[in-house]
């Protein structure tokens, strides 16, 4: 019998619109642990480009009510080379401070420039336009429980028409934001 | 003892696979990747279990394992996993 952890790695680091990444995006990093467990440590960057593929939590409420704070676990996947994302994907980015977040394409930018919009499935408002270059990877899916929801599942499909494509969402998201400035207003006082 | 909570291990294209969600990834970021003995250990302490209750397990469901490399193997990953903090003791 081999050691039991020769082929056991860590990689990387949460996603989420406020994601932390300590130590920048090395899992032995993290907070106070000193990440002896794994034998070899990557980011998300070495471990998409190595192994084609990541696994991962989220952080933050950006992409609810897809995805929760350090609940499900997400899939993500390299694009393939010269391949662009589509309106609708939802992407993994890193920042130029060394954030990591995981939002969704609501416009492609033209090239040659290139580029694109992007928010968060619990957002009102777009983000900072993303350069190319700071596009690391594609959402694939995630799981839900043990069951794992592709992008591609009937599943999937329903929560986009019934929240992402939903006009609502917007009014629903407004009339929020608007009551929590005037709670908050209320707490100051 | 056994694993913190929110370790989710899943079996993909990939291999096993444990994620840290939940508690877990207040102390760990991100994924490890599984051996097939590692994962079979890791099902074994998602409830409560001791260190002579994996030796047993593994003596029973791998052939040609004498006990003191399955202590000694089991003895490593969960000291591993204590100081990584990834052991509810």
């Amino acid at each position: 019998m081999t050691d039991l952890f020769d082929s056991a790695d860590a990689a990387g680091a949460p996603v989420g619109a406020e994601m932390e990444v300590p130590g920048g995006g090395q899992a032995s990093q993290n907070g106070g642990t000193d990440g002896t467990l794994p034998e070899r440590v990557r980011t998300i960057e070495e471990e998409l480009a190595e192994q084609g593929v990541y696994y991962g939590t989220t952080t933050g409420d950006s992409m609810e009510p897809l995805l929760h704070h350090r609940r499900q676990t997400i899939v993500l996947k390299p694009f393939a080379p010269g391949a662009r994302a589509v309106r609708g994907d939802v992407i993994l980015v890193k920042r130029e401070d060394g954030h990591y977040v995981l939002h969704r394409v609501v416009r492609v930018l033209p090239l040659p420039e290139g580029g694109y919009l992007t928010r968060g499935d619990n957002r009102l408002h777009r983000d900072l336009p993303v350069p190319e270059e700071q596009v690391l990877a594609r959402f694939d899916g995630y799981y839900h429980g043990t069951e794992f929801v592709p992008v591609d599942s009937a599943r999937y499909r329903a929560y986009v028409w019934f929240w992402v494509k939903n006009p609502c969402r917007f009014a629903y998201l407004a009339a929020r934001s608007a009551v929590r400035r005037v709670t908050r207003g209320k707490k100051r006082k | 003892m056994k694993l913190i909570s929110g370790l989710l291990i899943h079996d993909t294209p990939d291999g096993t696979i444990a994620v840290a969600t939940g508690k877990a990834s207040t102390v760990l970021n991100g994924m490890i990747r599984l051996s097939p003995v590692a994962a079979f250990l890791f099902r074994e302490m998602t409830e409560e279990t001791t260190e002579d209750a994996l030796v047993a397990s593994v003596l029973e469901h791998y052939d040609g394992v004498d006990e003191e490399t399955a202590r000694r193997d089991v003895g490593e990953m969960l000291e591993k996993l204590r100081r990584a903090r990834l052991l509810e003791e």
